[in-house]
């Protein structure tokens, strides 16, 4: 599903660049559940943010589904990511002035969905992960793991072949973090690819394959098992 | 004590230490206090300024006559005759009655004349008034008496100043004034100028002007003739109300054997400001608007920079929560925020003031008559207005800001480690945008409505070619010339003007477009009665044989005059279409026979011409008709030269008055505009209506659109985590910028909506100021709306893209 070839990040710092990424070759097939792992500052968050579409700036080939990620133009980008991805942050990013059917409905807004199908999926959704008694409820007024659990919601609501996760469960407490991986577990059984960032062993372990990352550059895990 | 010193300490060093900001926010508010400043002066100095030199000045009062009448309906005369003069001094709730003639002499002759205007004024005039000269004395009743010997005059002190260098000894030097030769006598003080819209340059006594009216006192008893303007003062204990009543009552009982009694109504009194009585309703009221316009402009100055300063104060949250945790009440922190908007507005205030006295005096040039306008000083009333405004910018921009900012909940700022966005949608911050958005829409608005009804006026076809017309005035028999020289001097006047090279072609009248026309008995051969016209007349008018092509006048059938034509007895007439249409109809008016006045011969009409405006632009359709001019007659002395220019008129119009004032030896001024400078009064009210509102509407637009740019910025700047999540979760840039431009359309549309209202309510006060266009003109109403909601789109775009170019993967970052 994923390829990457010779991936490289820099940015302009004096005297020479920094390098974020180096040399990155990866691939990731369809329905696998891949961890990426490494200190502070190894480019784990850079490689999940190209992966999601957010930065177009590096240089190499990213091809997702067949389709040349590096070559595409932006327009063409945002409907592929669109179509193909979803996110979810260690923040839970929730938009605090919705509520929790209106934070859910956000992605499909961008997505040409007529009022009433999107309605349908939201309530669907809400059920689905058993949110119903909260969705008039602002961000505020929930726990963080109903926040994050809101997030995932939101995250998989227009059916993403790919989740990216950028340590989901930083700010939740182990039992919380549990439920939280747990419901990653079903998603990737259901069919969702999933690409998550964490520094956590135990989190890990829910994956099938852990990359590291140091310095920019992949040491271990390049491969499918 | 000293925690206030303590605070102004601290306020002076936060202003010092955002430099930027406090110049943006100052300048903004001086562009509002200076608008104020102008433009309340100019108000003060018409409305509310009492006159210097005036004792009591709101004892001092005007006398208006009201009349009905069949043909004109309700109408109000502030000149009436002498006997009604006569008849009101007997009044026992007036102390003091006094009549005025207004009118302009020739002070020398030849090449080293120039003009003055004088006021002709009866002997209580000064001591009613409770004036003291600066220089020897002023008229007295013993001035103004049959017998009073060489006639005095009094100098205004600004002629003193201008036209004799302040001369000391002044005093008993002789002045000659058109054919006579008067005494100063004195000088009236600094200032003085009798409450008179435009001031006269000199006051001599009245019966020495009055036979400049004619031979002989008819004057005196004729109630017909309306040449005087009466001043009185209140007696004590009198009201004006009562001392109305009484006027009314002796002019009802003067009037009571006259023919002239038919349509007299009532006296009412004004106030000793010309300019604040009825005579200049519609100036008084075009100030009063441009007045409160620039307050409009200062409340969107002060709301703009009220945005400014909440962005701010949210900004430096974090700031006034470490105080606040310190010990500091929410009243310290208001008066510290307070203490820095008033700093601010202080510095605003002075830079207001110069924007005032610099850009004010042009304003007023333009608002105010050059009297008036010369004589305004920025003293401590305009300081005093100045004041006024910085101290309301103060409060609206500072205070409001203080009270919300210091009034939120800051400890989740310490919480956050400073790190929070600070970011919060302000329903204040929206709601002062609508409002200044909703002000902007009613100045644009307003700007709108006075260009088109400057277009209107402007569209108006006068008849007249006015860019290439001078019109000569000039009065040889004030000066002493008797009737044959009066005619040779006119003559020589053509004959030099005709010689010049700028001139096409010359012509004299009797009666004078924008100025005076006479409307005399005619009849119609073979008709009964001619059909009555709104308007009145119709008006005659005696001309030469050049006058139709001089002014620009096409012969539509027939033919013109001809000099041959010009006999003591007209025997041909041309009338103009109006009265070809509205007298004859259908039928074939050449070789009709007019009767005019008392002629006994016909006066075949031979040609029908243009019709010119009579008086104004905005009169309705008059029926004019003309006679040759006789070569001989009474009507000598009141002759105006019309010359017709090869080129712009007013290109040629400084030559010809040396040329004509050198034609004839001794000749009086001779007074030379374009017919152009002539009209030009009648558009003045749109045009500095369409000047300042659009100037206004400018600034405002301009302010509106900043705080708009700035609420949207600093919204782009709050938000720019949520915009990223947006972007992660599948948002366009493009979509960004909709949503950015959406919040800013969503202000814009509402304030739009309040501004229309706003402008409709308001638009019905100004309807009277207004020609020919509705106060709800619906394409005004779209221009200005569209014009605004342009401007937001313009002010929307920059936020607009920043938000478009908001990077996710920083937006994002969590640590």
């Amino acid at each position: 599903m994923i390829r990457l070839v010779n991936v490289e990040k820099s940015v302009d710092t004096r005297p020479s660049p920094t390098w974020l990424l180096r040399r990155i070759g990866l691939d990731i097939p369809k329905g696998e559940f891949v961890t990426v792992m490494g200190p502070s500052g190894a480019g784990k968050s850079t490689l999940l943010a190209i992966l999601g579409m957010l930065d177009a700036e590096f240089r190499g080939e990213y091809w997702l589904d067949g389709q040349p990620v590096h070559t595409l133009k932006q327009k063409e980008r945002f409907a592929l990511s669109r179509s193909r991805i979803g996110f979810v942050f260690q923040q839970y990013h929730l938009l605090d002035d919705l509520t929790v059917a209106e934070n859910l409905d956000v992605p499909l807004g961008y997505r040409d969905m007529k009022s009433a199908e999107r309605a349908a999926l939201v309530a669907d959704t809400l059920d689905r992960f058993q949110i119903v008694g909260k969705k008039d409820l602002y961000p505020r007024q929930l726990s963080g793991g109903q926040q994050q659990l809101v997030a995932v919601a939101r995250a998989v609501i227009s059916s993403p072949a790919l989740l990216l996760a950028d340590e989901p469960t930083g700010n939740l407490h182990s039992e919380q973090g549990r439920e939280i991986m747990e419901l990653f577990r079903r998603l990737n059984q259901q069919g969702t690819t999933i690409v998550q960032v964490t520094h956590s062993e135990e989190n890990a372990r829910y994956g099938h394959r852990i990359i590291r990352l140091k310095d920019g550059w992949l040491v271990d895990g390049a491969a499918a098992a | 004590m000293r925690a206030l010193w303590q605070d102004l300490a601290h306020a002076a060093r936060a202003v010092l230490r955002s430099r930027g900001f406090t110049v943006t926010a100052a300048l903004t508010l001086a562009l509002g206090i200076g608008a104020v400043t102008a433009l309340t002066s100019v108000l003060d100095a018409l409305l509310f300024r009492q006159p210097a030199g005036v004792v009591a000045p709101e004892r001092v009062v005007r006398a208006y006559f009201h009349f009905t009448s069949p043909q004109f309906g309700d109408y109000r005369n502030s000149v009436v005759s002498y006997p009604d003069f006569t008849d009101l001094q007997r009044a026992r709730g007036l102390t003091g009655v006094a009549a005025q003639y207004s009118g302009g002499a020739s002070l020398g002759r030849g090449a080293e004349a120039t003009e003055v205007s004088l006021s002709g004024a009866t002997g209580d005039y000064f001591a009613m008034m409770g004036t003291t000269p600066l220089l020897g004395r002023l008229l007295g009743p013993d001035d103004d008496g049959a017998n009073a010997g060489v006639p005095a005059a009094v100098l205004s002190e600004r002629l003193w100043r201008t036209r004799f260098g302040a001369d000391s000894t002044i005093v008993g030097r002789t002045l000659p004034l058109d054919d006579q030769v008067f005494t100063v006598v004195g000088v009236a003080p600094a200032g003085f100028d009798g409450g008179e819209y435009t001031p006269p340059d000199l006051w001599v006594p009245f019966t020495a002007v009055a036979r400049q009216l004619g031979p002989g006192d008819g004057y005196r008893t004729d109630r017909g003739w309306y040449f005087v303007s009466i001043m009185a003062r209140l007696a004590p204990g009198v009201t004006p109300a009562q001392a109305e009543a009484e006027a009314t009552a002796l002019i009802r009982a003067g009037r009571s054997d006259s023919t002239e009694s038919q349509g007299f109504r009532a006296v009412s009194l004004g106030p000793v400001l010309e300019a604040a009585g009825p005579d200049f309703a519609d100036r008084a009221s075009l100030a009063r608007w441009l007045a409160a316009m620039s307050v409009v402009v200062l409340l969107i100055a002060s709301a703009n920079v009220a945005n400014l300063l909440l962005a701010r104060g949210l900004a430096r949250a974090r700031e006034l929560a470490i105080r606040k945790a310190l010990g500091a009440g929410q009243g310290r922190l208001v008066r510290q925020l307070f203490l820095e908007g008033v700093m601010t507005a202080a510095l605003a205030g002075a830079l207001g003031m110069l924007i005032a006295v610099w850009g004010g005096g042009a304003l007023r040039g333009y608002v105010l008559p050059a009297a008036l306008a010369e004589r305004f000083s920025t003293d401590g009333r305009v300081f005093a207005i100045a004041l006024g405004a910085t101290l309301l910018a103060a409060l609206i921009s500072s205070l409001i800001p203080a009270l919300q900012v210091t009034r939120a909940d800051l400890t989740p700022v310490l919480k956050e480690g400073g790190r929070g966005s600070g970011f919060r949608r302000s329903r204040l911050r929206a709601g002062l945008v609508v409002a200044q958005v909703a002000l902007s829409v009613m100045l644009v608005i307003g700007a709108g409505l006075f260009v088109r009804s400057l277009r209107n006026m402007l569209a108006i076809d006068i008849g007249y070619d006015a860019a290439r017309v001078l019109m000569v005035n000039v009065d040889p028999a004030g000066a002493g010339f008797d009737g044959p020289a009066t005619g040779r001097a006119f003559d020589a006047m053509v004959e030099a003007a005709r010689a010049h090279p700028g001139v096409e072609s010359a012509a004299l009248t009797y009666g004078e477009p924008f100025g005076w026309s006479m409307s005399t008995g005619l009849r119609v051969a073979g008709m009964d009665s001619l059909p009555r016209l709104s308007s009145g007349g119709p008006y005659i008018q005696r001309v030469t044989a050049d006058f139709f092509q001089t002014m620009g006048l096409a012969v539509i059938r027939g033919r013109g005059f001809t000099d041959q034509d010009r006999r003591e007895e007209p025997a041909v007439a041309m009338i103009g279409e109006v009265m070809a249409r509205r007298i004859f109809g259908d039928r074939d008016p050449l070789g009709q026979c007019l009767l005019v006045a008392r002629a006994t011969g016909c006066a075949e009409i031979i040609g029908v011409v243009e019709n010119g405006v009579r008086y104004s632009p905005r009169e309705e359709e008059q029926a004019l008709y003309y006679l040759p001019l006789q070569p001989s007659g009474a009507e000598t002395r009141h002759l105006t030269l019309f010359l017709r220019t090869r080129g712009e008129a007013a290109t040629v119009a400084a030559a010809i008055r040396p040329l004509l004032q050198t034609a004839v030896p001794e000749l009086p001024f001779v007074a030379v505009q374009t017919l152009q400078d002539v009209v030009e009064p009648h558009y003045e009210g749109f045009r500095v209506g369409a000047t300042l509102f659009g100037l206004y509407g400018a600034v405002a637009l301009l302010l509106a659109g900043l705080g708009l740019y700035s609420v949207l910025a600093y919204a782009v700047r709050g938000r720019t985590p949520e915009l990223g999540i947006r972007l992660a979760l599948g948002a366009e840039p493009r979509g960004l910028m909709r949503l950015v431009v959406g919040d800013g359309l969503k202000l814009t549309l509402l304030g739009a909506a309040l501004g229309v209202a706003g402008a409709l309510a308001a638009g019905r006060a100004l309807a009277s100021l207004l020609y020919n266009v509705p106060a709800w003109d619906p394409l005004t109403l779209a221009l200005g709306t569209g014009t605004v909601l342009v401007a937001a789109l313009l002010a929307s775009s920059i936020p607009a893209r920043r938000a478009a170019r908001v990077d996710p993967v920083t937006a994002l970052r969590s640590d």
